[in-house]
């Protein structure tokens, strides 16, 4: 009257194999479940009671007991829904113990015996296979995203068809095939070809996407800051197929995963309003440490409008993820580590009024004006390469028709930079110029004598830091990239230098 | 030694530069005095007393004893004082009312600090008004003139800043040479001393006190040829150093702001009552550089409007003008952004043009002295 089956819960993005016995025994009928399961676990009962009637069998008044091991592990989620209910059936002699073993099981239980979709399938199914079972039993909606992992995946829609399975029923299991996924043509938000004028601008997002750089405008309201961005993931070079997984774990255990989409092949744009907490940036939360806009930017953009205007906490935090490109968050019991390799591009105005720099009169005091800039400390904006004013576009030049390079004429080029780059970055041990370590910039920019003079005489008049010094000299590199040049020549620091607005208005 | 330096009472805003002071002191008079001033003597009874008598020993009495360790605590504040008789003592702020009989000095002497223009206004300035001065004194410092200012925060700072950036600046303290008021200026005034000067009239250790500050503006429009007011209200410091400025003869300048602009209220005062009008910073240095050529403060300047620029520099160079964007000088030159971007930043790097938040500006002429 025993029955043991595999089901699986989220941990972080990951997931973790959890071993399901159930025991009937003679007694008062109750249901008991141990082994830390939280609410959503507990309330499993209700449902398996339920759907166990409604798919046509009895359930078994005796003393049932659940055991989710490892029994140290905090167990969330309704994932284990199905596992329950089928190890109830089996222990109840439905079924042999035998149809259980080497699959595994996930799935959240309706109260009429439907299942229905859950977080983290594509994960289950990695856990699976690293487990070394032969196969995933999941939600028919999950079965696409679960085959990604390499496992064949059996998709059910009631707990009927998967007991169907258990007692031996074939089906031929659902396939995925991620290489046409990913290669099939991304669906971009935006195109930089819709973007009139501004060709700083979008100058400035071909070098940002082709070094890896992060970006800062500035510019008054209605400079089109918003649409500059959203430009963004579209020139990026496309997701390698690891780097998609990455962002489909990590989105589909939040449950962010679009209906039908078994693959995410663009990267991420997120763009939190600036009310949100620190938590709701890095990630946390007290009972499930929830990835937060970082981490579900992870591979893609984060854009910050209104930078100035997040909480202190918020910007500060956003610090050591910058640097690391994975965030832990750490709580009383548990710690979990995210990825957070994302792109920052963030935007403000000039100054609190908006007009600083236009042609209309800014009415800032300047202590005000100072406030609004110590907002950003300057470690943070230390690790963003590129800062740049952006005007407004007059309303005659958004009628002239200039319609420049189209986002995947962009992408194309981005991605040649990046992978004549790639080769030099890999001594390194980085993947992009924003990484380069700064003692080994000089060896890589290959000055010569007419740069190195352009470079000092710069350093002197906008009295850029060392840490300036860097940054510049990481943006020529990349700009040297995109006209594919070994070296750094003069013109490419000439132009890297317009790039640094920050330092330039700090003199004034 | 006391540390309270009072307003001398009665003073009724002038007095002449004592015959005795106007002769070489010896460095044991010269100590007495600055002991003298530390003890709480102001200027007005300093000049009386020595105006009584020829030599300055007479009137030091038991203060000629504190002389050495005087001059030993000015040394030791980096700063030296500096009397009438002295070379570096200039010509200008000897021939105005009441000058001071003593300054105490910190950087550069002050004689090679001429021709200067002072550029004073409200320290509640608004942005727009800082950044103006800014540039005004960033003009007037590349043409090779010293900008003069009290230190205060607002125009004072802009102007200060401004001219650092080209040249030297002087500023003159209300308060001892060893404080900084406001403290937030600490760094800038370590700036000032390094190239420029600093300058008061209060012996060491004496604190900000309102009446200082009247007192001061005094000196800052006698040491300049030219007054520039940028941003003021009525009932304020800059309009004080603007009616001394006219008191000794200075020529005032002033700038518009927006007529309802109330931190503008005393500078629309000064234009209505004849003070003449800055349109732009090039103007404002071209008229103080005439007036400083006709009283023979310098040698006649030449405008390098003959720019020694070639090909797309030239091209770039002339498609900027006033607040032009860069898109915009993409189309007109017909180069490419990266190149405009380029040439810009090393048209910036050699002065000729400046970029103010997304637009350029030519720098129209370059005026450097021969």
């Amino acid at each position: 009257m025993l029955a043991r089956a595999m089901g699986a819960v989220l941990h972080g993005v990951d997931a973790v194999p959890v071993t399901v016995e159930v025991d009937l025994a003679s007694g008062l009928p109750t249901f008991t479940v141990v082994g830390l399961p939280d609410a959503t676990v507990q309330e499993a009962r209700d449902r398996v009671r339920s759907a166990i009637t409604h798919s046509d069998h009895k359930y078994p008044m005796c003393r049932i007991t659940a055991n989710l091991a490892p029994s140290d592990l905090r167990k969330q989620g309704a994932g284990l829904d199905l596992v329950l209910a089928l190890g109830i059936l089996t222990a109840d002699g439905k079924a042999h113990q035998k149809g259980l073993e080497g699959r595994l099981f996930c799935g959240e239980l309706g109260l009429n015996g439907e299942v229905r979709p859950v977080r983290g399938a594509l994960q289950a199914a990695e856990a699976a296979r690293s487990a070394g079972l032969g196969e995933i039993v999941c939600p028919a909606r999950n079965a696409g995203e679960a085959a990604l992992a390499g496992l064949p995946a059996i998709g059910v829609s009631s707990l009927k068809e998967a007991l169907e399975i258990v007692r031996g029923r074939t089906t031929a299991p659902t396939t995925s095939d991620a290489g046409a996924m990913l290669a099939a043509p991304a669906r971009t938000d935006f195109d930089i070809a819709q973007i009139r004028d501004q060709d700083v601008a979008k100058r400035v997002l071909e070098v940002a996407a082709a070094g890896g750089h992060n970006v800062l405008f500035s510019g008054p309201p209605g400079s089109g800051k918003t649409l500059l961005a959203r430009a963004l993931p579209g020139i990026l070079p496309a997701l390698s197929l690891n780097e998609a997984l990455e962002v489909t774990r990590i989105h589909s255990a939040v449950g962010l995963l679009p209906m039908g989409e078994a693959l995410i092949s663009r990267r991420p744009f997120r763009a939190p309003h600036h009310g949100v907490s620190a938590a709701g940036m890095v990630g946390g939360g007290s009972a499930w440490a929830r990835p937060g806009e970082i981490t579900l930017a992870h591979r893609g953009v984060l854009f910050m409008d209104e930078f100035p205007e997040f909480p202190r906490s918020v910007l500060e935090a956003l610090r050591q993820p910058l640097e690391d490109g994975v965030v832990t968050i750490t709580r009383a019991r548990q710690s979990t580590t995210y990825p957070a390799r994302f792109m920052l591009v963030a935007a403000m105005n000039p100054c609190p009024c908006g007009h600083l720099g236009t042609d209309r009169p800014c009415r800032c005091p300047p202590r005000t004006l100072d406030i609004y800039r110590q907002r950003l400390s300057g470690p943070l904006l230390d690790r963003i390469d590129i800062h740049i004013n952006v005007g407004r576009v007059e309303a005659a030049e958004l009628l002239t028709d200039t319609s420049g390079p189209s986002s995947a004429d962009v992408r194309t080029r981005v991605e040649e930079t990046r992978r004549m780059g790639a080769e030099h970055l890999r001594a390194f041990g980085v993947t992009c110029n924003a990484e380069i370590p700064s003692g080994c910039l000089l060896e890589v920019c290959r000055l010569d004598e007419r740069s190195g003079a352009v470079l000092t005489k710069a350093a002197d008049r906008h009295r850029l830091s060392a840490r300036s010094v860097h940054r510049v000299l990481r943006v020529a590199k990349t700009i040297a990239d995109i006209e594919g040049r070994e070296s750094v020549g003069r013109d490419d620091i000439l132009e890297a230098i317009t790039y640094r607005m920050v330092e330039r208005e700090e003199r004034s | 030694m006391t540390r309270t330096w009072l307003p001398d009472p009665g003073w009724t805003g002038s007095w002449v530069l004592p015959a005795a002071l106007k002769q070489p002191l010896l460095e044991r008079e010269r100590g007495g005095l600055v002991a003298l001033s530390c003890a709480g003597m102001g200027p007005a009874r300093l000049a009386e007393a020595i105006a009584k008598v020829d030599r300055v020993d007479t009137v030091l009495g038991g203060f000629a004893a504190r002389s050495k360790s005087a001059l030993g605590m000015l040394s030791r504040l980096g700063a030296r004082a500096v009397v009438p008789s002295d070379d570096e003592y200039p010509d200008q702020l000897a021939a105005i009312d009441a000058p001071p009989p003593l300054l105490f000095v910190r950087g550069r002497p002050l004689n090679e600090l001429r021709p200067a223009v002072a550029i004073v206004g409200a320290r509640a300035c608004t942005t727009g008004a800082g950044r103006f001065a800014g540039r005004l004194g960033a003009s007037f410092a590349e043409a090779g003139l010293v900008v003069v200012s009290g230190l205060a925060r607002g125009i004072d700072a802009a102007a200060h800043h401004g001219a650092l950036r080209e040249g030297s600046t002087v500023a003159v303290l209300g308060t001892g040479i060893d404080v900084c008021y406001p403290a937030e200026h600490l760094e800038l005034a370590g700036r000032i001393a390094s190239s420029g000067a600093i300058v008061t009239e209060f012996p060491p250790g004496i604190g900000p006190r309102a009446w200082h500050f009247p007192s001061r503006n005094r000196i800052i429009s006698g040491l300049a040829i030219a007054v520039v007011i940028v941003e003021a209200g009525t009932r304020s410091g800059a309009l004080i150093t603007a009616g001394f400025a006219l008191d000794q003869g200075r020529e005032v300048f002033a700038c518009t702001t927006g007529p309802e602009n109330p931190a503008g209220a005393g500078v629309r005062e000064l234009l209505k009552d004849g003070a003449r009008l800055i349109v732009d910073p090039d103007q404002a240095v071209a008229d103080v550089l005439d007036l400083a050529q006709m009283q023979g403060h310098c040698a006649p300047v030449r405008a390098t409007d003959e720019l020694d620029l070639k090909g797309d520099l030239r091209l770039v160079y002339e498609a900027t003008t006033e607040g032009t964007t860069i898109d915009h000088i993409t189309t007109t030159s017909g180069l490419d952004v990266k190149r405009v971007s380029s040439l810009l930043s090393e048209l910036e790097l050699d002065g000729y043009v400046e970029c103010e938040g997304s637009r350029w500006r030519r720098l129209e002429r370059r005026i450097v002295r021969t």
